[in-house]
């Protein structure tokens, strides 16, 4: 397992009773696309935060790849495995041109100067950013930041990336940009996404979809399972995507759609399988 | 409106002063300003007159650029220059009143302006033909060069760098908070300069606010891309000097001679 999550809880004021992150258990395997929702304050950006070591749990244990995020000594080798990319592009990125920001985690590394160059074009080139390179970040829109992001994380060569509500601040086109990019490192280089939101369409490609309610795991289902009981769904305060409700209100009228048709490619093949 | 500020005032061209090193810069800018002080007669000025018109020419940036940068001290010096032509004491040369004007006194404010109005010209000769990366870069690596400031040496370049990158952000949310504050009916033209001034207490206080949230995010993104601070870091472009340099350093050791033998030489 690449990561494993016993029994954990955590609480911002030591004083009181309630834990923003109230006993989980998870494992999060090599190469997965893992979705985690829940809506505000549900203890998901905390618990997120808690697998590379930005906050230690109060009770329980992260384990990464081996290694004890309590352990001040392997902290660094846990956040070189797991990237995170936060959700106000604005604030995460560090230098005044988008090839240096790239640079940054790479030369905190301590990685020899040669190989940096490469490191740093290859990783732009990753998300689609390279012919932007000697752009200023402010010159840049939403989407195109978080690609930066992105490569800045990917340039350390981690093992996963958690995108914390990293599409929450961008419009349409820069939620896609974001979400076309995380799955393609995911399928084509077999990076572990761990994508936190609160768009259930971003999910429907995942693997798994954990919901998030009061610090606990309300469910931990495949997307077409998590999407076929819309009541649960609701009582989450959590939304069922377009399509999916469509397919329902088909099959409700006795049209046969397929119970794991989840976006606009698979409707349009059921529908066209009629004729 | 506030989009079109420039951060400090860079001019890019494509000239050899602003392909020369950051650190050759820096260096010759203080040891210019060092022998400026040095120089005391009419020749040493001709020598740096010279040189400082032909960096100014060869640069490519507009001389009424680094003429703009003189306006803020000229009033200064012109009160100093009078100063000093009517107190230094000497030969009469002309007399208002019961003011008397002296040649040495002349002589002195003929120096001074020279000396200020040459300091200032290079210095913003230095930032006109350097990028501020450039220049964080180039202080950077020479402060690590001096004992006592070793320790700071990258922790002030990287306070600069994030100044710069978070000043056009910052001023866009200036920006957003001055229309929101608009939009709710505040005044920032009208009133006296008192009322004036403490209207902008509404947009100062969200700003600073939302700066330290950024802060506090950033620092917290820095960490999770395993900052630790400058020890063990290396560096994806290192500043290399060039055959540019080395002329350059040969002129000036040249030109900077002759500014200060001709003080000695011609005092004598």
């Amino acid at each position: 397992m690449m990561i494993q999550v016993r029994g954990v809880r955590y609480k911002y004021d030591s004083d009181s009773d309630s834990y923003a992150v109230d006993g989980i258990d998870l494992d999060l395997a090599q190469g997965e696309f893992v979705g985690i929702v829940g809506h505000n304050g549900s203890g998901k950006s905390t618990f997120a935060k808690m697998l590379n070591g930005l906050i230690l749990p109060t009770e329980g244990s992260v384990n990464v790849l081996g290694m004890d995020t309590k352990d001040e000594k392997s902290l660094i080798q846990i956040r070189r495995n797991i990237g995170m990319v936060f959700q106000n592009p604005d604030n995460q990125i560090v230098a005044t041109i988008v090839e240096e920001d790239v640079a940054f985690g790479v030369e905190n590394l301590g990685i020899e100067q040669t190989k940096i160059r490469g490191i740093v074009d290859s990783a732009l080139t990753s998300v689609g950013m390279y012919s932007s390179r000697l752009k200023k970040p402010h010159q840049l829109s939403g989407g195109q930041k978080q690609r930066v992001a992105i490569a800045g994380v990917l340039a350390m060569n981690p093992r996963c990336i958690i995108l914390d509500e990293s599409t929450a601040m961008l419009d349409p086109n820069g939620r896609a940009e974001v979400i076309t990019t995380a799955l393609r490192l995911n399928k084509e280089e077999g990076v572990t996404v761990v994508l936190i939101t609160h768009y259930m369409e971003e999910l429907v490609n995942a693997d798994r979809i954990i919901a998030m309610e009061n610090g606990k795991i309300a469910f931990d289902l495949p997307p077409a399972k998590a999407f076929s009981d819309s009541g649960r769904l609701r009582s989450l305060r959590l939304g069922v995507p377009e399509i999916v409700q469509i397919a329902s209100i088909l099959r409700e009228n006795g049209i046969p759609i397929r119970e794991n048709t989840l976006d606009v490619e698979g409707l349009v093949e059921d529908i066209c399988q009629l004729k | 409106m506030l989009q079109d500020i420039t951060i400090g005032q860079y001019y890019p061209a494509d000239s050899p002063i602003h392909a020369l090193d950051p650190r050759t810069k820096l260096k010759a800018v203080f040891f210019f300003i060092f022998c400026l002080f040095w120089v005391n007669n009419i020749y040493g000025f001709i020598f740096a007159g010279v040189f400082l018109s032909s960096v100014v020419l060869s640069s490519k940036v507009p001389v009424g650029y680094v003429v703009k940068g003189l306006k803020p001290v000229l009033f200064v010096v012109s009160l100093t220059m009078l100063m000093s032509i009517l107190t230094i004491p000497g030969d009469e040369a002309f007399r208002i009143f019961v003011f008397k004007g002296t040649w040495q006194g002349l002589r002195q404010a003929g120096i001074m302006a020279a000396r200020i109005f040459m300091l200032i010209s290079s210095a913003s000769m230095l930032t006109l033909a350097t990028s501020t990366i450039d220049l964080t870069d180039g202080l950077e690596a020479l402060f690590l060069k001096i004992p006592l400031l070793k320790r700071f040496a990258h922790d002030m370049s990287m306070m600069m760098c994030i100044a710069l990158r978070f000043i056009p952000t910052l001023v866009d949310e200036t920006d957003r908070i001055m229309k929101a504050q608009m939009s709710r009916g505040a005044d920032f033209q009208s009133g006296s300069f008192a009322q004036r001034a403490k209207s902008f207490i509404p947009i100062l206080v969200p700003l600073f606010v939302s700066a330290f949230q950024r802060a506090y995010e950033l620092a917290m993104a820095m960490e999770s891309r395993c900052y630790t601070g400058g020890e063990g870091r290396t560096r994806m472009k290192l500043l290399e000097y060039t055959k540019l340099d080395y002329t350059a350093n040969v002129v000036m050791v040249i030109v900077f001679c002759s500014m200060v033998a001709s003080g000695v030489l011609v005092n004598r």
